[in-house]
């Protein structure tokens, strides 16, 4: 690699890398806590929802349409937007709002016991955990500033591309793992730099790259509604949305889709008129049947009045790899070990993160040159400086 | 620019003791480490998604590797001065 290619790749990584850093290491710090939302929540509300017994509310329980009643008549007025199911207790979700197309910030989210047709009151909330995630999401700038977010994760991964084109000259005749800690400080700081660098290279990459694909979530979420959906529903075309009082039966919608899907465990409801369905259906979400699958959704399109099928597609392989993504962002699919890891590669990226502030920060006056020459010299000229 | 000083890349670096500054390594030497750690990360990601119970624990050992060796390295400078 000639001193000019070395440059260009220096610069590349040098800004790339300086531009999102305040980014992500808000990212990181918020992310932290994150991780372990689950832990805390129910550390928070005593386990209410955990210590559920009986069958899980995916696989059966009381009738939906007993469990949608009970839900609306602690939320008079209001219109059923959502119902989630969960895998491994009896808890179900219903989420209302004013009108089927209500914003997120006015809308309520109640839980329910399938098995028992008790009502648990309306999720608990934790400040401090909405905050967090309201920063690492969007910075409380709604679109914006999710966009913001997303480019500077694509940044990140243009710094670890640039990063680890320079990791080759740079070990040239330095040992995998070499941390030069008897030499000067800054000697100390970039071989810290390069080690957990290019060791969490893989998983940083994976997080930047689902980061980044989540925070394009909701065009996605809307093109598909827009596209696939309205094909969909095609016979639809010209016809008002149907009015919440019309809304049919949730068991027949239900029993209708798990004979054109049979063996499916039900993820979510989306009702007529919000972003997740059409302005005539019920679209119910299913999991994958096998392992590799479960976290790809397939939606079986319901007509919300008479409980007959129109459509079951899969979704598009850009909206599969969303919600590929999103596990894979956070980490809570492997339990709390996974978490840990996770926890543990996140302090390793704010170390890198911060050691290349250092580095930028206590430069000196031509430090540009004897930077490209250290790199090219297999990390040891100028090493001492 | 070409250096023909006592560290020129074409001519064997100076031994210190404790470190092995090896002769010039060759790409595939360089990464053949990270390249595995890298493998092992991304195959303990995917196993860790696609299913319970053995899956995760493989998910755990082979994800697990990358902040070891990190701390393996950090720690090993540390008991060597």
């Amino acid at each position: 690699m000639t001193r000019g290619t070395i440059k260009a790749w220096y610069l590349v990584h040098k800004w790339s890398g300086l531009i999102p850093t305040v980014f992500l290491l808000m990212l990181c710090i918020t992310g932290l806590p994150l991780i372990f939302h689950d832990e805390i929540d129910a550390a928070m509300e005593d386990g209410a929802s955990s210590a559920l017994a009986g069958m899980p509310s995916a696989e059966g329980g009381l009738p939906l349409d007993a469990m949608l009643a009970t839900a609306l008549a602690e939320r008079p007025g209001e219109v059923p937007l959502f119902m989630a199911f969960s895998t491994d207790s009896p808890l179900l979700t219903v989420t209302t709002g004013p009108t089927p197309d209500a914003a997120g910030e006015d809308m309520s989210l109640l839980f329910l016991d399938r098995a028992s047709g008790a009502s648990l009151g309306p999720a608990p909330v934790n400040p401090v955990m909405d905050f967090l995630l309201q920063l690492h999401t969007d910075m409380f700038l709604g679109l914006p500033g999710m966009w913001v977010l997303g480019a500077m994760g694509l940044l990140f991964v243009v710094a670890l591309v640039s990063g680890t084109v320079l990791y080759a000259p740079f070990m040239r005749r330095l040992a995998f793992g070499t941390v030069r800690a008897d030499r000067s400080e800054r000697v100390k700081r970039l071989d810290q730099h390069n080690l957990l660098g290019v060791v969490a290279l893989a998983w940083m990459a994976v997080i930047g790259l689902t980061g980044a694909i989540n925070a394009f979530a909701d065009p996605l979420t809307d093109s598909w509604r827009d596209g696939e959906v309205a094909a969909m529903a095609a016979a639809y075309d010209g016809e008002a949305p149907l009015p919440p009082s019309r809304y049919g039966s949730l068991d027949v919608a239900m029993a209708s889709a798990q004979a054109a899907l049979p063996g499916r465990s039900p993820q979510f409801i989306g009702f007529p008129g919000g972003d997740w369905s059409s302005g005539h259906h019920y679209a119910i979400f299913f999991q994958g049947d096998r392992p590799l699958t479960q976290n790809l959704l397939t939606p079986a399109l319901v007509d919300a009045e008479t409980g007959e099928l129109t459509d079951a597609r899969t979704m598009p392989a850009l909206n599969q790899a969303l919600m590929m993504s999103k596990p894979l962002h956070f980490g809570d699919y492997g339990g709390l070990p996974l978490k840990i890891i996770w926890a543990l590669l996140t302090c390793a990226t704010i170390w890198v993160l911060w050691t290349g502030v250092m580095l930028w920060l206590r430069r000196r006056p031509g430090a540009l040159e004897r930077r490209i020459e250290e790199i090219a010299s297999g990390g040891l000229r100028k090493a001492r400086a | 620019m070409i250096h023909f000083g006592p560290l020129s890349p074409d001519q064997p670096a100076t031994v210190r003791p404790g470190r092995r500054p090896t002769r010039r390594r060759s790409n595939a030497q360089v990464f053949a480490l990270p390249l595995l750690i890298g493998l092992a990360s991304l195959l303990g990601l995917v196993l860790g998604l696609t299913g319970d119970g053995l899956r995760d624990l493989a998910c755990w050992v082979l994800l697990g590797l990358a902040p070891l060796v990190i701390m393996a390295a950090l720690l090993r400078r540390r008991t060597q001065t």
